[in-house]
């Protein structure tokens, strides 16, 4: 009898052991947020903000990692290939999610992900300098079509969400623009103040911060705060919103999953989330699990269409 | 005037003085570890001011912005070990002087200068913000381009002797930048299938490997060829004397010049300042040739001009609401976050915080002496280590650095390999600052070449090029010091044969 | 600076330039209509590097062996350089804090420091510093490892 015991009682410590991580209660330990973008920026900024609101209703730190690096699929890429434990999720934009994958061979595609929630949304604005020759944009149409490859557009790079929704304006409109690359928003803005850029798409945060005013809105509904028309008010049926959703890789255990979501539908749904992000020309957003999941598939097409046909011109 | 008295007295009221002064020992201690640099300092403190006072949040990262440039050249004096990328010209004087027990005063250099070009470039941002910065707007592709043209010529000043192998040098610095996207169309460059090398090669692995991992592996062999001296190692700081500054004040005034101005450029920042300014000065100095053995002219070009950039950036950040380098970017952000609204007009709305700004931009400045002599205090334990073991972990925290940037691995294996190569150029005879410069101005160049081939349209080159009073300008001046050095030669010889 | 070394060196940026050069070859994929052609500026660099390659290796030729210096290859310089490629290797895969243990050691080691418990001592007290100040203090995660679990 006593020499089954101890190497049973020996077997049963094991067993326990093993088992140890898969009792203790989620989370036990921090959490890392991957952002695939540069600390401070568009991208950053509102991943810190619900990070922060995260961890106050998980009771663990939430830790922001920046992995910076090929239009953000460096840090997407680490994302899917996380483990899928719940200890390691992503703040992700549309541009990597939904473009990228089109115009490159990537570690990841549409299936890698399973989506907690989208939580920010805004459409992508044409700006211009408040300074411009036009005023609204009819007069900016009429006034482009006469001169055609004279206007140019700052894009941060090509096929990404600065340069095809305005593709897509120019092709609906006939107009000739010209399209140069610039390595950061800043610089962008430093050419428009100085008269060489006339036009550059982003999302709407830089409108609140220089001297620019928004010509369009590529969405089809009307956000309240950007007074100018959107896209379906020209007759234009193309969508270009950029949403951020918080991530994971696919395979999260069913109760971690329904942690994660539920605090994230808490925070996103409080006022002070609202507040923040409004702060930071954003808009708050909620889409649960599964109707993101099903949003970013059609959205993941769509770009692939858009893409293709504004390469086909 | 009651703004600036206001702003006075906020800046010196206790709790926005103690944020500086912490910001600035903050970014001390994370700029003197290797590889986070200035950037990761500030975003690391940036949730601390969610909840504080819009004058309070900027006077601490003001501090950390200031600090995080100091710190990192306390590492590349005392380790060889640049903490952040524009204190790796730093390195080269400084590091010598520590060998020969001179740490201390090293460091004192270090301060010196960099109080002087913080302030300087304070004062430029005061006395001239909006018309600097309107100057800066005529700063176009065309017009960068001549600069960094201009700043390329600095290659052959610092290549010394071996100006084949310093051009070589350079190119491989050229090449190093092309690896990854390219920056117009996407296009995987260099990058042989590995999907490890679609990020690029970052500034600061780069950095790390050239400087501090190649002189390891060096180390290692050379500790067996030389005599081990026993120095005795001063690390509290010495200010440098009065009458050691004879000779060196236009040095000093020249590279505040250049750094400030490199700041006041959006797209730029003190990294490239650091290395034209070293570069300037190694073509005109008076005591070029003592370069590389621990001449403070060298300490000083590279100091004055990093620090410069805190208040030159500030200038398009504050005048225009266009900031000037990644750090006021995300201090802008800071002013968004607090409800005050960037622009041509904040100065106007806000007089009480822009003049805030510059105050306690010169008091963190000011704050640095202190906290430099702490922090050189917690590095003195540090190297009480016995060679090899210090090795070690510095080692370590190069690698460390390079991860810690970007949060990306494959940084690390470019580190080491980079590191592995720069020690083979430099037992070739290659000069490594030549190829740091390409490195570091590589993807600016490209980027202001394909941009000129676009704004060109279908005018000629000639018409585009005289379109532009700067550009020519530039070019002149290229040309000017290009041949400059072959004329005084060239006289030189004539006068010696008669 | 012998002259053999200039000849080798001057070889050895040829052959990169030519394989870097080759690399440029496949052609940048133009997607919309004013494109530059993002290999040209390499390329030029790459001929540019191996003229300069060319020319330096006629000149050790020229110059011939001068006097003798350090070698370049010791057991001391290469150890120190495997262990660097063998630490990134396993940074993610041990974690950070074995590898670096591992690293810190190990090139102390090679630099000649023989007493093992010092040795050990330092670098894992080092280490230990460092993980706390990154982790916890700066909050920066570092890899832990994914061997084990």
């Amino acid at each position: 009898m006593k020499r089954i015991l101890k190497p049973a009682a020996l077997a049963l410590a094991c067993a326990l052991l093993a088992a140890g991580p898969a009792l203790a209660a989620y989370p036990d330990h921090p959490i890392t947020m991957i952002v695939p973008f540069a600390a401070g920026g568009s991208n950053d900024l509102p991943a810190r903000v619900l990070a922060d609101m995260l961890e106050k209703k998980l009771g663990q730190p939430v830790v922001v990692q920046n992995v910076v690096g090929a239009g953000g699929t460096q840090g997407t890429t680490q994302i899917a290939q996380a483990k899928p434990d719940g200890y390691t999720i992503g703040f992700d934009p549309t541009g990597a999610l939904c473009l990228q994958p089109h115009m490159n061979k990537l570690e990841y595609g549409v299936d890698s992900f399973q989506f907690l929630g989208i939580v920010t949304q805004q459409p992508v604005v044409m700006m211009t300098p408040k300074n411009a020759p036009w005023k609204n944009l009819e007069e900016m149409v009429e006034i482009v079509r006469k001169a055609p490859g004279k206007y140019i557009v700052g894009i941060s790079g090509r096929g990404n969400m600065s340069h095809v929704p305005v593709l897509a304006l120019a092709k609906h409109y006939g107009l000739q623009l010209r399209y140069v690359t610039y390595r950061s928003t800043p610089e962008t803005m430093k050419e428009m103040a100085a008269g060489r850029l006339h036009f550059h798409a982003d999302n709407p945060v830089a409108l609140s911060q220089y001297e620019v005013y928004g010509l369009i809105q590529f969405s089809d509904r009307k956000v309240d705060n950007l007074p100018m028309p959107n896209s379906a008010d020209i007759g234009l049926n193309k969508n270009f919103v950029m949403w951020q959703a918080c991530i994971a890789p696919k395979g999260l255990p069913a109760d971690v999953t329904k942690t994660l979501v539920d605090a994230l539908s808490e925070v996103a749904h409080s006022p002070e989330y609202a507040e923040a992000v409004r702060k930071l020309s954003v808009n708050p957003w909620w889409l649960g699990p599964e109707d993101a999941q099903a949003f970013y598939a059609k959205e993941f097409a769509a770009y692939g269409e858009a893409l293709k046909e504004a390469l086909g011109k | 005037m009651d703004y600036i008295w206001a702003a006075v007295t906020e800046v010196f009221s206790p709790v926005p003085l103690f944020m500086n002064f912490l910001g600035v020992l903050i970014g001390m201690v994370i700029g003197a570890l290797p590889g986070l640099g200035s950037v990761v300092a500030v975003s690391i403190c940036l949730p601390f001011t969610f909840g504080m006072a819009p004058l309070q949040a900027m006077a601490l990262l003001l501090g950390v912005y200031c600090g995080s440039t100091c710190g990192g050249s306390i590492a590349a004096v005392l380790i060889n070990t640049p903490g952040t990328p524009q204190s790796a010209c730093t390195a080269l004087d400084g590091y010598p002087l520590a060998k020969q027990g001179k740490g201390g005063i090293a460091i004192g250099w270090v301060v010196a200068a960099s109080i002087f070009g913080g302030i300087f470039s304070c004062l430029v941002l005061v006395l001239a913000a909006p018309s600097v910065a309107s100057f800066a707007l005529r700063f176009g592709p065309l017009e960068t381009f001549g600069l960094i043209l201009m700043g390329f010529t600095c290659i052959s000043s610092v290549s010394g002797k071996n100006l084949l192998k310093g051009l070589a040098s350079s190119m491989i610095g050229l090449l190093l930048a092309c690896v990854g996207a390219s920056p117009f169309t996407g296009d995987m460059r260099f990058t042989f299938g590995l999907f490890a090398l679609h990020s690029g090669m970052d500034v600061v692995p780069v950095i790390v490997g050239v400087f501090a991992l190649s002189e390891i592996i060096d180390r290692a062999e050379r500790m067996l060829h030389e005599a081990p001296i026993e120095v005795i190692r001063s690390n509290i700081v010495k200010m440098p004397r009065l009458r050691e500054w004879k000779g060196r004040v236009g040095g000093l005034i020249k590279s505040s010049i250049i750094g400030t101005f490199i700041g006041i450029l959006p797209g730029t920042g003190s990294t490239t300042a650091a290395f034209i300014s070293y570069s300037e000065a190694r073509r005109t100095s008076p005591r070029r040739e003592a370069f590389g053995t621990g001449e403070p002219d060298s300490i000083i070009s590279a100091e004055a001009a990093n620090n410069a950039v805190t208040g030159g950036a500030l200038v398009p950040s504050l005048a225009l609401g266009i900031p000037g380098d990644p750090v006021t970017a995300i201090m802008l952000a800071t002013f968004v976050l607090h409800g005050i609204t960037p622009g041509v007009r904040l100065m106007q709305d806000n007089p009480t915080i822009v003049y805030g700004i510059f105050i306690a931009l010169i008091v963190a400045n000011l704050l640095m002496w202190p906290a430099c002599a702490v922090t050189t205090r917690l590095f003195h334990y540090l190297l009480k280590l016995p060679e090899p073991l210090l090795m070690g972990i510095v080692a370590v925290l190069c690698v460390l650095g390079s991860y810690g940037t970007r949060g990306n691995i494959n940084d690390v294996t470019v580190t080491v390999c980079v590191g592995i190569a720069a020690y083979l150029l430099r037992r070739g005879g290659f000069p490594m600052p030549p190829a740091l410069i390409a490195f570091v101005l590589g993807p600016q160049f490209e980027m202001s070449i394909n941009q000129m081939a676009l704004y060109r349209g279908d005018q000629s080159w000639f018409s585009y090029i005289m379109s532009s009073p700067i550009a020519l300008c530039l070019f002149g001046v290229t040309t000017l010091l290009l041949f400059l050095p072959h004329l005084q030669r060239r006289r030189q010889k004539e006068r010696a044969a008669n | 600076m012998t002259g053999n070394r200039d000849f080798i060196s001057g070889i050895a940026l040829i052959i990169v330039s030519a394989v870097l050069f080759s690399q440029t070859l496949g052609g940048g994929i133009i997607l919309f209509e004013d494109d530059i052609d993002p290999m040209i500026y390499p390329r030029v660099i790459t001929v540019m590097l191996g003229i300069l390659g060319a020319v330096i290796s006629l000149r050790g030729l020229r110059r011939g062996a001068g006097a003798p210096d350090m070698p370049v290859f010791t057991r001391r310089t290469v150890g120190v350089a495997v262990v660097l490629l063998v630490y990134a290797a396993v940074f993610n895969s041990l974690g950070f804090a074995l590898s670096s243990v591992f690293a810190g050691c190990s090139v102390a080691f090679i630099m000649g420091w023989r007493r093992p418990l010092p040795l050990a001592a330092v670098n894992i007290v080092a280490v230990a510093l460092i993980w706390a100040l990154f982790v916890k203090g700066l909050r920066i995660p570092l890899p832990t490892g994914t061997l084990f679990w």
